[in-house]
C-alpha cells in the first residue's frame, strides 16, 4: 500500500483521471471530496465488500436449495 | 452451436445471441464478462448467471419485483449511459440470491448491489446501491419460513 501524508486541502491524484482531495478534519472524521471520471465507480468500501461477499455466496448455493 | 462443458449444470449448449457482455464483470469478478442466463427449473422465477469464462462459477439471481412489492429501481442519469438505457429500453433488473445450504427460509437476496441488463444491447453491470432501506441482505420470507411471495 502506498502511503502518504496530507493536510486538510491537498490531493491526491490516481493515474490521470481520479483525485482525492482532503476536505476537512473533524476529530475522527476525515471528508473526503473524490473526482472521477463518470466511469469509474466510487463507493464506501463497506458496500463494496458487503456485494462481493454476496456475490460470493451466490455463487456457492447448493442447486438443490434453490425453490421451485 | 457452442457448448459450455464443465459447469455445475452439466454441459450447456447456448447461442452468440444468449450471451451477456458485462464490461466490468460483477464486484470481485472482474474477470468474468460473458455470461449466459440458464433457467434450470421449469417453471420458477430463478434463474443462473452462468460465467462463460469460469464455467464452474454461476450467481444464482432472482427478479427483485418477485419478492419485494413495489419494487422499483432508480438508475442514475450515467449509470443508465453506461449501459445505453434509454426510456424504450427493454431493460432487466436482477439481483443475487443467497441460501444457506438445506435453509431455503433463510434466503436473502441483495437490494444493494442490482444487475442490470440493457437486453436489446446484451449488455450488463452490476450497480452499487447505497441506501438503507436496500440492505445487501433482505430477508425474502417473513421470519416463520412461509414460502410466500409478495403479490
Amino acid at each position: 500500500m502506498l502511503v502518504l501524508t496530507r493536510k486538510v486541502h491537498q490531493s491526491i491524484i490516481i493515474g490521470d483521471e481520479v483525485e482525492v482531495v482532503v476536505l476537512e478534519v473533524r476529530g475522527e472524521q476525515v471528508r473526503l471530496g473524490i473526482r472521477a471520471p463518470k466511469n469509474v465507480a466510487v463507493h464506501r468500501k463497506e458496500i463494496y465488500d458487503q456485494i462481493l461477499e454476496e456475490n460470493k455466496e451466490s455463487s456457492q448455493v447448493r442447486p438443490e436449495d434453490v425453490p421451485e | 452451436m457452442p457448448t459450455l462443458d464443465q459447469t455445475r449444470f452439466g454441459s450447456l449448449d447456448y447461442t452468440d445471441s444468449d450471451i451477456l457482455t458485462f464490461t466490468e464483470g460483477l464486484i470481485g469478478f472482474a474477470h468474468c464478462q460473458r455470461f449466459i442466463l440458464v433457467q434450470t427449473q421449469s417453471k420458477g422465477s430463478f434463474r443462473w448467471l452462468q460465467s462463460i469464462e469460469e464455467p464452474k462459477i454461476a450467481f444464482l439471481v432472482v427478479d427483485p419485483a418477485s419478492y419485494v412489492r413495489g419494487y422499483a429501481l432508480e438508475i442514475e442519469d450515467d449509470e443508465a449511459e453506461s449501459l445505453a438505457i434509454g426510456p424504450d429500453t427493454a431493460t432487466l433488473v436482477l439481483t443475487t440470491a443467497s441460501i444457506p445450504p438445506g435453509r431455503p427460509q433463510e434466503m436473502t437476496i441483495n437490494l444493494a448491489g442490482p444487475i442490470v441488463i440493457n437486453a436489446d444491447a446484451r449488455t450488463g453491470r452490476q450497480l452499487i446501491v447505497d441506501n438503507e432501506a436496500c440492505p445487501a441482505k433482505h430477508r425474502v420470507f417473513e421470519d416463520g419460513g412461509s414460502l410466500a411471495k409478495a403479490a
